[in-house]
């Protein structure tokens, strides 16, 4: 009898099969390191960068919506007359003129007689008061003005002043009554007989210009605190708002060399 | 009796091979479910996310286009702020020398009398004549007493001369000091 010689595979091979039923759990392992890696881990980074810009909302929102409520509870009405009463202590230009007027018109009501009234205006268009300030020394209080250079730009202006001391007094009492901000500096008294004292002094104007941006939107709108307010109201309630006017001059002159 | 281990080498490969199968099926079916779970937990929680982000920017753009409608508003407020600031700074960091004066007045001595005061960069110069020795003294020491050290400090005596009268020609420097409340407007 002539029997095939095929070699039959061994019972044993049957590992192999045995191999092919690790495939489904071996996938499952694959398919989920693939979402953890592709989908998860991409996920919770973009979270996390949505956490933070969702705080970062939240805190604009906030800010916002304060700055809102603070808005609301304005007045406009009382605003604006407050900004009139901040615009004469501290106009918006330099008012060199007006500046002078309110000179003048100090030393017209105390009786000083104004020897001399010389004004250091800088440029024209020089935004900031170019008047140089030695430091104070150290340990003195800043009456020079130079600690306050830095918060607004001003305008000064030299006088010479002759009249009694209870006159200098008066003069100087009202500089610092009048609604414009002044401090008065280098001020030197000589005594010229007969009651009489000769003054020179220096007297510093600030001006602050209008802001051309408001800056951020949510930038916070702070109130004012009650000492600005009681500052603006005496402006107000003293009817300084105004200030000193310079009057018109008539005009036209046939002869531009005659005497005066 | 001793047990009698009747299973082929065959058989106990076949057994070993089938639990380490039996684990890692356990293992692969809990990373498949651990991993549906926080799929599923990432998905919601990044919608729920990204739906507050869209509710926010709602609210801040709510919110900006009221704040823009008080930009009148805010103009004043602004600028009356800045300027009310600085001149309260201004007010109470200058000299009132209207006060300073008026404080000095009252505590010199009646018998001295001041030919010349210089008020610059913090110091005063006052330069002054007395009738007496005694009334320079009480003057230097009004100025350091407490009243005194009001107004200035660091009195020094820059000179002192005595005159054919008797009377006392003086020069006397110090360093203000700033006090009390400046003059209101």
């Amino acid at each position: 009898m002539n029997l095939p010689t095929l070699a039959l595979p061994k019972v044993s091979e049957g590992l192999d099969v045995r191999g092919l039923s690790l495939i489904a759990p071996v996938g499952g392992l694959i398919a989920s390191l693939v979402i953890i890696f592709m989908i998860v881990w991409p996920k919770y980074n973009q979270i996390k960068e949505l956490k933070v810009s969702n705080d970062d909302l939240v805190q604009r929102a906030g800010k916002l919506e304060e700055k809102a409520a603070i808005l609301t509870s304005l007045d406009a009405t009382s605003l604006e007359k407050q900004l009139a009463a901040a615009e004469a202590i501290l106009p918006s230009e330099k008012d060199v003129f007006t500046f002078i007027r309110q000179i003048e018109s100090a030393a017209r009501a105390s009786g000083v007689l104004l020897n001399r009234v010389e004004a250091v205006t800088g440029s024209i268009n020089d935004s900031v008061g170019s008047v140089p300030v030695a430091p104070p020394p150290t340990g003195a209080l800043d009456i020079s003005g130079s600690g306050l250079a830095g918060l607004a730009p001003k305008i000064q202006a030299r006088l010479s002043l002759t009249g009694s001391y209870r006159s200098l007094l008066q003069f100087l009492s009202s500089m610092y009554g009048a609604a414009r901000t002044v401090t008065i500096n280098d001020i030197a008294i000589a005594s010229a007989g007969e009651g009489q004292v000769r003054i020179s002094l220096t007297i510093d104007a600030y001006w602050k210009q209008l802001p051309t941006d408001l800056g951020s939107i949510e930038k916070v709108v702070v109130k004012l605190t009650n000492s600005e307010s009681a500052l603006l109201d005496s402006v107000v309630s003293q009817d300084l708002t105004s200030g000193p006017s310079v009057p018109e001059v008539p005009l036209g002159r046939s002869d531009l060399f005659a005497p005066l | 009796m001793a047990d009698i281990n009747l299973l082929s080498v065959e058989d106990k490969k076949y057994e070993g091979f089938e639990n380490l199968r039996k684990k890692l099926s356990i293992f692969s079916v809990l990373l498949l479910v651990f991993t549906a779970i926080s799929t599923l937990a990432t998905l919601a929680y990044f919608t729920t996310l990204a739906s507050a982000r869209s509710k926010l920017i709602i609210q801040v753009e709510d919110a900006s286009s009221k704040v823009n409608s008080y930009k009148g508003v805010e103009e004043l407020a602004v600028v009356t702020k800045e300027k009310a600031t600085i001149v309260e700074q201004i007010t109470l960091q200058r000299l009132d020398s209207v006060k300073f004066f008026n404080q000095l007045s009252q505590i010199i001595p009646q018998d001295v009398s001041f030919s010349d005061v210089k008020i610059s960069q913090g110091k005063v110069v006052v330069n002054g004549r007395a009738r007496t020795s005694a009334d320079v003294a009480g003057f230097i020491s009004a100025l350091v007493s407490a009243r005194g050290g009001e107004i200035v400090s660091d009195v020094s005596i820059d000179s002192l001369v005595s005159e054919e009268s008797g009377v006392y020609a003086f020069g006397v420097s110090a360093n203000i000091v700033k006090g009390g409340s400046p003059t209101p407007l």
